[in-house]
């Protein structure tokens, strides 16, 4: 008896943190095929390249959250790229200060469709990638765009950092992940967050600003997305304006695998942290080798996606059956 | 008498709370004008335009445009049926732009090694077998039909790209390639494609006990399953169509342009589709399916692409104007069902 | 002050219905006061009037001696008034504790305290002598703990009132003796708690008063010792006796054949012990109060649910149904209770919702045969005097009465062997309503076997050949004939017991 309910808790504990053995996994697999995988220089690299998704995820973790969804995040990201390089020209801080401010106010337009047009969050945000995509298209002349001026104290945000190792995107991408784990856990917006999730009607009835509550979400996706449109522009010097097509599966996928619902409510900021480390060691792991093309990487990222909410859904119908079933022997 | 009267009278209580509840939810619009212009209104949006570009757009009136805006809309014109059908069941499949780009590469694939008929027929086959999968995930698992599809959307790209390694195909085929040329009594055969397929679609819809299920499932689904209809074939035979009109569109342009490219063709042409559906007056909650709507829909989405080509406007201001007409235009349909 | 509660002559219309006509309801502080009374008697307007979900057109609260106005949950909760549903306030995916003091966090200057949040809560849930953890999941405990953590909350939100909605409708036995040492805690407490059951043993071992509501109108409030369980469920359901004929039947297509049999059908949570037989051109009622697992038993025969353990013989032969399809193909039909949710397509016409069954037989290859579905459509339209403008009206746009028409000729254009009416009458007009009763007759009198379900005693008596009397699951009674009479039904509910 003792037994089972060791094994039980172990099982119950990987069930929670599976996204864990998924990290060591993806470690193995690309020391396997990299000799040179687990050397500080390359992780700082990796880990560099996959900030721009890292910060969008959570964003996207606490839009899906509180029960919605992002699909801007791809064409929202490569505006605010664009408006940063633009704006580089014209003094770091300018350009820092505006792009946020941009990301917000277009997050602020996604809260305004959900929340008062009343339009279905996956419909809003399906027809702001579009738009959002027109735009930066018609900004950018369709060709890729390249400041007149470089500012390299800006495109030091993405290039510097602290050692060989801490570079920034690094620091701000960790910074940012504890903050908004800190937020999750310990303020009254944060919890307010899973408890429209979890049932928007008890939270309604509790008094919980259900309206504040998503409008704050999507202002939150929208500043992750101009961070990470930042940090691209810095790192890159130019924007192409298909810069972040396909970024909102990138971070779904993450959420997902990281242990996030899609029906809104469960899931931790650590878990899609830790699950956009995963995709992005997929990607890189898929630049490295050459027995397989790397368009596997998309067939993959989706196939994952299906897979996970096939299982979380299998899992919450069976556990639901479960506890019926218990409560009544 | 007096007390059996008062009885009805309170068992109607939890009746009338019920009907409250129902509008509030939507489920129960007015009729009037507001109805009317929700399902007429891309009529009255194409004669609008129609009328507009004739006196502000220069040579719009010549019969090259309008047969132009006739054989041009036929990607929107398949895909919008298509979406219109899965969107009456209260779903929505995304991954039809992809499902254009991986059949038609797998057609061009043999059309390579000159084999048409093969490679068309393989082609149509998976865009039906990805079809199958996306249904039933759907309906026997419970998935948001948005996840699904979006998964599917990805998934089918990644395969496209993966047939020829991410490059362009070239698939010649000369009597393919002739006959979409052809016009048949001035008729460009495109046109008459999408025509035959939407005729097709209309009688199953509008003619068959299937039509009647698709509705009934959008409209109410619990209790269509409870009338003892086979709710899961069905919906997934909603996605099967949808994805076999989106494969036919992709052999439509692959064979036209003699060219396919993996990365790029049909995407985002699922929110052409979306727009044309929610224009054509099916609400995007499900229930009744308007698929001529949605064909008026999908030209008015053409005359707009149109008109901005010929003023020489950047093509991508179609996609901002696209978005705000799908945003308005369900924002018009009136108010979502809670989720 | 007597009083902690004081609901004054509470009005509240619907357009074209009076739900609530002068209801007075007066709680004593730390007593545990049930509210009785059978569907439509106005007892969840009344809680919810008092909860501020709906807002009451005339009358006065007075809550603790003083004139309150309730516009909304919050202000109800903020003046001490919870209420416990079964599932519906809480947010499964949290811990216990935060579900407890959701909202009111206690801080460590900006951020929230945890560690004093468990702890609090783990006091307080030590305290009502539960034994749940503060840290687990809510989701990872029943529904008993899940009550009981409700329970909790309002006692930290320091409630003076406590309304429990059917809080023992899917708990056990130990859980409802556990729920009930809590209830008997709040009340030492002084906190006065409402308790609304269907379950009459509970009820009678619980309260101290009892209210019931009857058609909208109050009733009388009573000691439970001084009211037996007869007397209660007279006063419930008894209308004037109105010993109004039998609808007239032919009886010409009876037989002795079995349609339907159940043996020892168990389906947790409602059903435990339910054996039942339908014969050709029979009508068999169910009677029961509500929860007493009546429409589950109609479910279980249909496919809707598939049941844990037993039999059912459908002409004699043993079939397993797992969908509403098995229930079809079976020549069964459902009318359902719920006739919106679960009955009409709102949008779609007359014509379609009638043939929505039957589309097999009106099609060829797939394709519609509208001539042949005009006639069937004619036919009942007719048949039944449904009265709509045309076959192309959208059902919505019917009456209550018409759309059950509707509804009952798309059951009947299958051409049924059996047919299920699940409170066909409900919220339908008088008019409609004795129509409807005929057609039920004329149905059983084609030879088809008819499963009844009414909580009107008297409908019952109009209309069945047997009744089977329900309680809490299990088949307690059934009268024939003659016996079907309003006391003798009330009889069997209250001297039944738990079979084991």
């Amino acid at each position: 008896m003792k037994k089972t309910n060791t094994i039980k808790k172990a099982a119950h504990f990987l069930g929670e943190n599976a996204f864990i053995i998924g990290l060591i996994f993806m470690m193995l697999v690309g020391t396997l095929i990299n000799p040179n995988f687990l050397t500080l220089s390359n992780i700082s690299n990796i880990l560099r390249q996959m900030s721009t998704i890292s910060v969008v995820t959570l964003g996207m973790a606490v839009v899906i959250i509180s029960g919605s969804i992002d699909l801007s995040v791809g064409s929202l990201f490569c505006l605010t790229a664009f408006i940063a390089s633009y704006l580089s020209q014209y003094g770091t801080f300018l350009a820092v200060a505006g792009t946020l401010l941009a990301g917000i106010l277009i997050g602020g337009v996604n809260g305004f469709l959900v929340t008062k047009m009343k339009v279905h969050p996956w419909i809003a945000t399906l027809s702001m990638m579009l738009g959002l995509r027109g735009l930066v298209l018609i900004l950018t002349g369709e060709n890729t765009y390249k400041p007149g001026r470089e500012n390299l104290a800006f495109e030091r945000i993405a290039r510097g950092g602290i050692g060989s190792f801490l570079n920034y995107p690094l620091i701000i991408m960790v910074v940012l992940a504890v903050i908004f784990a800190l937020m999750m856990k310990y303020t009254r917006i944060g919890r307010d967050f899973y408890v429209c999730g979890g049932n928007r009607e008890a939270a309604r009835m509790m008094g919980i600003n259900v309206e504040r509550a998503i409008n704050v979400s999507f202002i939150l996706c929208g500043f992750t997305c101009a961070v990470s449109g930042i940090i691209l522009a810095a790192r890159l010097g130019s924007v192409s304006p298909l810069a972040g097509d396909g970024n909102e599966m990138y971070a779904i996928a993450s959420c997902v695998v990281g242990g996030v619902y899609l029906t809104g409510g469960r899931g931790k900021i650590h878990g899609a942290f830790i699950g956009s480390m995963i995709i992005g060691l997929l990607t890189n792991i898929f630049n490295m080798q050459s027995l397989l093309s790397t368009f596997w990487e998309s067939v993959i990222t989706g196939s994952l996606v299906l897979i996970v909410v096939l299982l979380q859904q299998v899992s919450a119908v069976r556990a639901e059956h479960n506890r019926k079933i218990n409560e009544n022997v | 008498m007096e007390d059996d009267r008062a009885a009805a009278a309170e068992k109607s209580v939890s009746f009338y709370c019920m009907e409250v509840h129902m509008r509030q939810l939507g489920l129960k619009k007015e009729n009037g004008i507001g109805e009317l212009l929700k399902t007429y209104g891309v009529f009255l949006a194409f004669i609008i335009l129609f009328v507009g570009n004739s006196i502000f757009t220069k040579n719009f009136l010549s019969m090259n445009t309008v047969q132009n805006i006739l054989s041009q809309c036929t990607t929107t014109v398949l895909l919008g049926i298509g979406m219109t059908v899965v969107i009456a069941t209260g779903g929505i499949n995304i991954s039809v732009g992809s499902v254009m780009a991986m059949s038609s590469m797998i057609a061009a694939k043999f059309i390579a090694e000159g084999h048409l008929v093969q490679g068309m027929l393989l082609g149509l086959l998976a865009a039906l077998f990805c079809g199958l999968l996306t249904g039933y995930v759907v309906i026997k698992f419970n998935i948001q039909p948005m996840i699904a599809s979006l998964a599917m959307m990805f998934v089918l790209r990644g395969i496209a790209k993966l047939l020829n390694d991410g490059k362009n195909m070239n698939p010649r085929n000369k009597a393919l390639n002739n006959f979409l040329y052809e016009t048949f009594a001035g008729i460009p055969v495109r046109t008459i494609i999408w025509l035959i397929c939407v005729i097709i679609v209309a009688v199953l819809i509008y003619k068959t006990r299937f039509g009647i299920c698709i509705e009934s499932y959008g409209d109410n689904n619990r209790a269509t399953k409870i009338a003892g209809i086979n709710t899961v074939a069905v919906i997934t035979a909603c996605y099967v169509i949808c994805n076999i009109l989106a494969c036919v569109a992709g052999f439509v342009e692959m064979g036209y342009s003699s060219i396919v490219d993996p990365g790029n063709m049909g995407s985002s042409k699922e929110m052409d589709a979306i727009a044309a559906t929610v224009l054509g007056g099916t609400s995007i909650d499900g229930g009744k399916p308007h698929v001529w709507g949605t064909v008026v829909g999908a030209m008015v989405l053409q005359m707009i692409t149109i008109m901005v080509n010929m003023n020489n406007v950047p093509a991508s201001y179609a996609k901002i104007i696209k978005a705000v007409i799908i945003v308005l235009a369900v924002y018009l349909q009136g108010n979502r069902k809670d989720d | 002050m007597e009083y902690i509660l004081e609901m004054k002559d509470i009005q509240k219309s619907f357009p074209g219905v009076r739900a609530l006509k002068g209801i007075t309801f007066q709680l004593k502080p730390g007593e545990i006061h049930s509210l009785m009374g059978e569907n439509g008697a106005g007892k969840s307007t009344l809680i919810k009037i008092l909860t501020g979900v709906y807002k009451k057109d005339g009358g006065t609260i007075l809550f603790d001696g003083r004139e309150v106005e309730i516009n909304s949950t919050i202000e109800a909760q903020n003046l001490g008034i919870s209420t416990v549903y079964q599932e519906l306030n809480m947010i499964p995916y949290l811990s216990v504790g935060e579900n407890i003091f959701l909202g009111r966090y206690p801080k460590k200057g900006k951020a929230i305290d945890w560690k004093k949040l468990y702890e609090d809560a783990g006091k307080l849930l030590r305290d009502m002598g539960l034994n749940i953890k503060a840290e687990a999941t809510l989701n990872s405990y029943g529904t008993a703990a899940q009550q009981m953590v409700s329970i909790a909350r309002a006692i930290s939100l320091n409630c003076k009132v406590i309304v429990l909605d059917e809080p023992t409708s899917s708990l056990d036995t130990d859980e409802v003796k556990m729920l009930f040492s809590i209830v008997r805690d709040l009340k030492k407490k002084n906190i006065a708690v409402i308790f609304i059951s269907h379950r009459l043993d509970e009820v009678y071992e619980i309260s101290d008063r009892i209210t019931i509501l009857k058609d909208g109108e109050y009733e009388g409030t009573y000691g439970a010792s001084e009211l037996s369980q007869n007397e209660l469920i007279t006063k419930m359901v008894g209308r004037e006796i109105e010993q109004k004929q039998k609808i007239e039947r032919s009886h010409k297509n009876s037989g002795s054949e079995m349609v339907i049999e159940l043996d020892k059908i168990v389906s947790k949570p409602k059903l435990k012990n339910i054996s039942i037989n339908i014969k050709r051109g029979e009508i068999v009622g169910l009677a029961g109060l509500l929860g007493a697992g009546r429409t589950e038993t109609a479910q279980v025969i249909f496919g809707y649910t598939t049941p844990d353990a037993g039999t059912i013989k459908v002409k004699g032969e043993k079939v397993t149904l797992k969908t509403p399809r098995d229930g079809l193909s079976h020549k069964m039909a459902f009318c359902t209770e719920n006739r919106r949710e679960e009955g009409i397509i709102p949008n779609m016409s007359v014509y379609d919702n009638i043939v929505l069954s039957s589309l097999k037989t009106i099609s060829h290859h797939g394709f519609l045969n509208r001539a042949e579905g005009d006639r069937i459509v004619k036919e009942y339209i007719e048949r039944f005097h449904i009265k709509t403008p045309g076959p192309k009206q959208k059902i919505k746009n019917l009456s209550g009465g018409n759309q059950q028409k509707v509804i009952l000729a798309r059951w009947l254009a299958t051409n049924p062997d059996f047919i299920i009416f699940d409170e066909p009458t409900r919220g339908i007009d008088v008019g409609a309503k004795r129509d409807v009763e005929n057609l039920v007759a004329e149905i059983a009198d084609m030879g088809l076997g008819v499963l009844l379900i009414s909580s009107e005693m008297s409908e019952l008596a109009r209309n069945c050949d047997r009744v089977y009397v329900l309680r809490d699951g299990v088949v307690v009674g059934e009268v024939s004939g003659e016996e079907i009479r309003q006391e003798n039904i009330t009889k069997i509910i209250a001297e039944g017991r738990h079979g084991g």
